[in-house]
């Protein structure tokens, strides 16, 4: 047992090599190894946190395990520890897990309601890290400028505006920037905050004639980061206390983050002082993600939730579910829940029997008919001019979206769309097609449109 | 002179065991782990037809759960006037969701939000559609797509017909097809409404000391 340093440097080497510089620092550099007192053949690991410690339990104790016994000699044994003596909570290496998390759960929840939770004064959800979040080309702009911020909170952006459509991970990361600092400064006072819980609190502080308890309090934060501002709509009380709040907070170079379904620009029923100031910062956009993201997304949270998924039924799921993450990962749990079900292992075949309902819903729904609808609808031009051979601009262009989308959506060959739009060569389509993603590629109007389209058609 | 009945039809409250599985045994089997607490998930949206069912199993879990002491609520959108979703409970079943105004649904929106952020609490809801087709706020309708989302199937005729025909034989009596097939045309057709309505027969028969036949089935109706 003295090679115990050696070895602790010989795994950090290791470690540096196969993840990340972020990784690194994050979950393997706080640890410290010690020899367990009284306990023969045995090594501590003291996380600084719980978080690390479950991190490290479920994610890389197998890994220094298999490092020891090829250091080694002979069989170790690995405990992990926290460091605050008063919150040690023990995990013997390679104990036998739940089926689920939820299965560790106590029975019945008894003493506590489903708003009953412990005091977690900045609402972080632990699990929302950068390292659980998949990165893509639809959000590596945004994932780069919350890195920035983490790492340089109030310096580097201020605020950070992160804006896109529903369920694409905005609070994921910006729960990812509040934990990040978190881990740099456990005194940091941060607050994760919906707009709307934040409409409430200054409801609640006219009620209670609490406005300088409410300043008091939102006005001495180190990180503050407000999700969903477009509820802000209207609600001049609400935007005028948060004008206040952000430029006091902007002021003492404390930083911000804010989260939006829209451009700041495009949030209507809000005040134009606030939407200059949420410029002020970096504005980065969250696009829906791409196919190959989308399968990335689904093997990462497999991961993390201990499921077999092999790559070929990852791209099955992700081919169909197409719109958000949240419904990504649902259909992963009803692919599970099957699995569980029947007793079988998750498959290919397991997941289109898991999943038929959702993609005869979706079978049902896209036709080219749906769509020519959908988009004429979306552009207020008549269905007929689909089929028409008017060639301003007006129709044209909006006919030329219907193509590239019935080409996306539909199993439909270049010859059949064509032939669907009025007859239409099937290379017309084709430069529909290009024309389109050229044009998604350089104008972010019709780039929003396209997506906005996919999102109705797709549901 | 009209006779007077015992009723001994009393078909029951709504529980796990009187729900046909046919068409949806995986959403039992899932419903069952979830009240003997080996459950997968905390948040579960079903969907499907009106009268398929969707009620009958919100309302059974949270009868279990409210025979385990379990703080439950379960709130019928189509029948609360103003919902106030601040409530404080281990289990909360909505059903009949896209009923909710937009002011209930912001509020719905952060109750889901408080329960996610907590480590307790189960949250079921029930809709006619998948939720992404929900006419409610995207933020809303995509969170009920982040837990277990199941289509609640609706029986299929042939089986309804087993189903009242099974009823009739319990009550002591035989059902004959073309009263089944008539019901099945003419009246509501969730298995609900048809069995009470065989109920209602039975009884018409017995006071009536008539066989069930359809001329006595239009009687009724």
């Amino acid at each position: 047992m003295q090679k115990i340093e050696t070895f602790w440097h010989f795994c950090l080497k290791h470690f540096k090599q196969e993840l990340n510089g972020q990784q690194f620092n994050t979950w393997i550099k706080p640890l410290k190894l010690e020899i367990c007192p009284g306990v023969e053949n045995t090594l501590v690991l003291i996380a600084p946190n719980r978080f690390v410690l479950q991190w490290i339990k479920d994610n890389f104790v197998n890994r220094i395990d298999e490092m020891a016994q090829s250091h080694f000699n002979e069989k170790i044994h690995f405990k992990l520890e926290l460091k605050d003596p008063t919150e040690i909570e023990t995990a013997t290496i390679k104990a036998p897990e739940p089926k689920s998390k939820e299965d560790k759960k106590p029975p019945a929840d008894k003493a506590h309601g489903a708003t009953a939770r412990k005091t977690n004064p900045s609402r972080l959800n632990p699990a929302f890290t950068f390292d659980a979040f998949v990165t893509g080309k639809a959000n590596q702009l945004a994932r780069a400028g919350a890195i920035q911020v983490a790492e340089r909170p109030g310096i580097a952006y201020n605020p950070l505006f992160i804006y896109g459509g529903v369920g694409l991970g905005k609070t994921h990361l910006m729960h990812a920037v509040g934990n990040y600092v978190m881990e740099l400064d456990a005194g940091a006072k941060i607050r994760y905050v919906h707009a709307e819980k934040y409409v409430s609190d200054v409801v609640s502080a006219y009620q209670h004639k609490s406005f300088d308890k409410f300043k008091l309090y939102y006005h001495s934060l180190d990180l503050l980061l407000v999700d969903d501002v477009q509820f802000f709509s209207g609600k001049n009380r609400t935007q005028e206390e948060f004008f206040y709040a952000f430029n006091a907070l902007i002021e003492a170079h404390k930083q911000v983050i804010i989260t939006s379904d829209c451009y700041p620009k495009e949030i209507s029923g809000l005040e134009e002082r606030l939407v200059s100031r949420f410029g002020w910062g970096l504005t980065v956009a969250i696009e829906p993600p791409e196919l190959e993201m989308r399968v990335a997304i689904l093997l990462k949270k497999a991961f993390i939730e201990k499921i077999e998924l092999d790559e070929s039924t990852a791209f099955f799921i992700a081919k169909y579910i197409r719109s958000n993450v949240r419904e990504l990962e649902g259909a992963l749990k009803r692919v599970l829940a099957y699995s569980r079900f029947t007793g079988h292992p998750i498959s290919l075949d397991l997941a289109k029997e898991a999943l038929k309902d959702l993609l005869a819903i979706q079978n049902r729904q896209i036709s080219i008919e749906n769509i020519q609808k959908t988009v004429a609808d979306y552009y207020k031009i008549k269905v007929a001019d689909m089929y028409s051979k008017k060639r301003v601009r007006a129709i044209a262009r909006p006919r030329q979206v219907a193509m590239a989308i019935a080409k996306e959506l539909t199993q439909l060959s270049l010859p059949d769309i064509g032939e669907a739009f009025g007859g239409r060569d099937h290379t017309t389509v084709l430069h529909a097609h290009r024309k389109i993603i050229e044009l998604r590629a350089s104008d972010p109007g019709i780039n929003r449109d396209y997506s906005t389209l996919i999102h109705i058609l797709r549901g | 002179m009209r006779q007077l009945l015992l009723d001994i039809t009393e078909i029951g409250p709504p529980s796990l065991n009187n729900f046909i599985p046919e068409g949806n045994e995986e959403l039992l089997y899932t419903l069952k782990n979830l009240v003997a607490n080996n459950r997968q998930d905390r948040f579960y949206y079903l969907w499907g037809k009106t009268g398929s069912g969707k009620s009958h199993l919100l309302q059974a879990v949270t009868n279990i759960f409210l025979e385990q002491q379990r703080n439950t609520h379960y709130i019928d959108c189509n029948q609360a006037d103003e919902i106030d979703f601040s409530l404080n409970a281990d289990c909360i079943a909505v059903d009949n969701i896209e009923q909710l105004d937009d002011a209930e649904q912001i509020r719905l929106f952060n109750l889901y939000n408080q329960i996610r952020e907590s480590e307790y609490g189960i949250f079921l809801a029930s809709g006619t559609q998948p939720p992404a087709q929900l006419d409610l706020r995207q933020d809303l309708a995509t969170r009920l797509g982040w837990g277990l989302v199941y289509q609640v199937h609706e029986l299929t005729d042939e089986k309804k017909i087993e189903v009242m025909q099974d009823y009739a034989i319990r009550c002591g009596f035989e059902l004959p097809l073309d009263v089944c097939n008539y019901l099945l045309k003419h009246e509501q057709r969730d298995l609900s409404s048809l069995i009470r309505q065989v109920s209602a027969l039975d009884q018409l028969s017995l006071a009536r000391q008539r066989p069930v036949t359809l001329p006595l089935l239009r009687e009724l109706l």
